[in-house]
């Protein structure tokens, strides 16, 4: 179908998990494949994960558990807590896999990635990406949907169409936007609120000057996207226009000391809500860390109960040296929890974790 | 004495007398002419690889071949061949079963002959997990 070049144009694929821990929950327990599942955060019982069916019954992210334990019933939705430890195996095979395909490959969450296709061994970029979405089902069991594009934004834009035909798993799930032509069809459709980088506050903003789709933000003066959105939206204008400004990003030089750490309102005992909290600060300073286009070469954990209160202490910390230095998430999550583990002492009231 | 068995040494290491892909360090014994190299059980089965799945088998239905409680390792990346071990979906079950091309149909058989062949196309829903590398079996009793 496509017909152009490789080498002409800069070729982004955004590859993302569908439902990725409800997915990940189904590899261990197939008779799952046809139950409605979700999956609650362990802290505060909050909806993480939603298969369709779970979205079709109106249960959004972030609804707490008490609140839809009625459709849960009427539904007869499964219903687990969540297993950082498993999604972060399956997340690595699947961008280990991932990254077998391309060595251009920016592991951009625990199940999403860009990879850079340009100059790849194929002239049918859809086939090539649909092969990789079988071969990840096939070898690891999770299903995935492909988006390509010229851009970051117009990649992410496709992943979004590709969705809706993730049913038809032997030639859905995969979109191409490389096409100006069909751009023109699909931005036109497009809601402005849906674009990567374009928030609620930013769509409000921009409704209020009638630019409701992708295809208007586009084509709006540059000097009012400008004024609107600053030199962000105007990058996410010329991406729309199928200019590539947002690179992948592998890895970088620089070191710095990153300190995520949050004292909790309630004290935490158990392990896995302390490896979900970690999870989040881990998150939270890759972030940073890839903000400032650095890399860490080792990550340090560390745990308190609250030294203010009567009850039993216990501070420890642990460290962990990457063999590369990295600012992969999955990464540092995964020497995080290790470190974490290795410190975790039952019976104790903690207050505090961090990194 | 077996070739290839294991020899357990005051150290507690088994060492392999053969040639295995994937050795460590090795050191040479004066008796011997070949290396005797450290066994690497996770390298062997895994292999490093994204596509080996580790499962548990329940019943009895692949006696005496496989036990009730035993692993087995699975290669999702491979396309079962007549007469392999393979792990197969079946609407809302996963069993272990031998595969067999029968007249171009596909048949699923159980190496324990008081169960019945099962002929895929009688289900909605079939799909070949992948075909079995190794089991593991306990031969310690638990009480």
């Amino acid at each position: 179908m496509s017909s152009k070049s490789n080498a002409a144009q800069k070729i982004f694929c955004l590859i993302d998990c569908d439902a990725f821990y409800v997915s990940c929950e189904r590899l261990c327990a197939p008779e799952l494949r046809t139950r409605n599942t979700l999956v609650l955060s362990n802290n505060d019982g909050c909806v993480i994960s939603r298969c369709d069916g779970v979205k079709a019954a109106q249960i959004k992210m972030g609804d707490p558990l008490h609140l839809i334990q009625d459709k849960i019933k009427k539904h007869n939705i499964k219903v687990f807590s969540s297993n950082y430890a498993l999604y972060g195996l399956v997340s690595d095979r699947v961008m280990t896999l991932l990254g077998s395909f391309t060595p251009h490959i920016e592991v951009y969450s625990i199940d999403e990635s860009f990879l850079s296709l340009e100059g790849s061994p194929t002239t049918d970029i859809i086939d090539y990406v649909q092969n990789i979405r079988q071969t990840v089902r096939q070898w690891i069991g999770i299903p995935v949907c492909g988006g390509i594009g010229p851009s970051k934004v117009l990649a992410k834009l496709a992943n979004r169409l590709a969705k809706k035909t993730k049913h038809d798993l032997k030639n859905g799930g995969v979109v191409s936007l490389l096409d100006p032509i069909e751009r023109e069809k699909v931005l036109a459709e497009f809601p402005v609120a849906d674009v990567w980088g374009i928030g609620g506050k930013s769509a409000k903003k921009l409704h209020s000057y009638g630019i409701y789709t992708a295809k208007e933000l586009r084509d709006a003066d540059e000097a009012l996207v400008q004024r609107l959105l600053t030199i962000v939206g105007r990058r996410i204008q010329l991406e729309l226009r199928g200019e590539s400004h947002l690179m992948l990003e592998e890895i970088p030089k620089d070191r710095e000391q990153i300190i995520c750490a949050k004292s909790f309102g309630k004290p935490l005992r158990e392990l896995p809500d302390l490896e979900e909290a970690l999870t989040h600060y881990v998150a939270t300073a890759s972030g940073k860390l890839r903000d400032q286009k650095s890399v860490s070469h080792a990550v340090s954990v560390f745990v308190e109960t609250n030294r203010f209160n009567d009850s039993a202490q216990y501070f420890n910390s642990a460290y962990i040296e990457f063999p590369v230095p990295t600012s992969d998430i999955r990464t540092l999550t995964a020497g995080a929890l290790r470190a974490l583990e290795s410190i975790y002492k039952k019976g104790f009231d903690y207050k505090k974790v961090g990194i | 004495m077996l070739k290839g068995c294991a020899i357990i040494n005051e150290n507690d290491v088994a060492f392999m007398p053969v040639e295995l892909p994937f050795a460590s360090a090795g050191f040479p014994k004066p008796s011997d002419d070949y290396l005797q190299k450290e066994l690497d059980l996770n390298g062997l089965v895994f292999q490093n690889k994204v596509c080996i799945q580790p499962f548990m088998v329940e019943g009895d239905s692949m006696l005496p071949l496989l036990n009730d409680g035993d692993i087995i390792t699975v290669d999702r990346s491979l396309t079962p061949k007549h007469g392999d071990l393979v792990v197969a979906d079946l609407d809302d079950g996963r069993v272990v079963k031998r595969y067999a091309l029968e007249g171009g149909r596909v048949i699923l058989r159980s190496d324990n002959s008081s169960y019945k062949p099962i002929a895929v196309n009688e289900f909605e829903h079939f799909a070949i997990v992948g075909v079995v590398t190794y089991s593991l079996r306990s031969f310690l009793k638990t009480s």
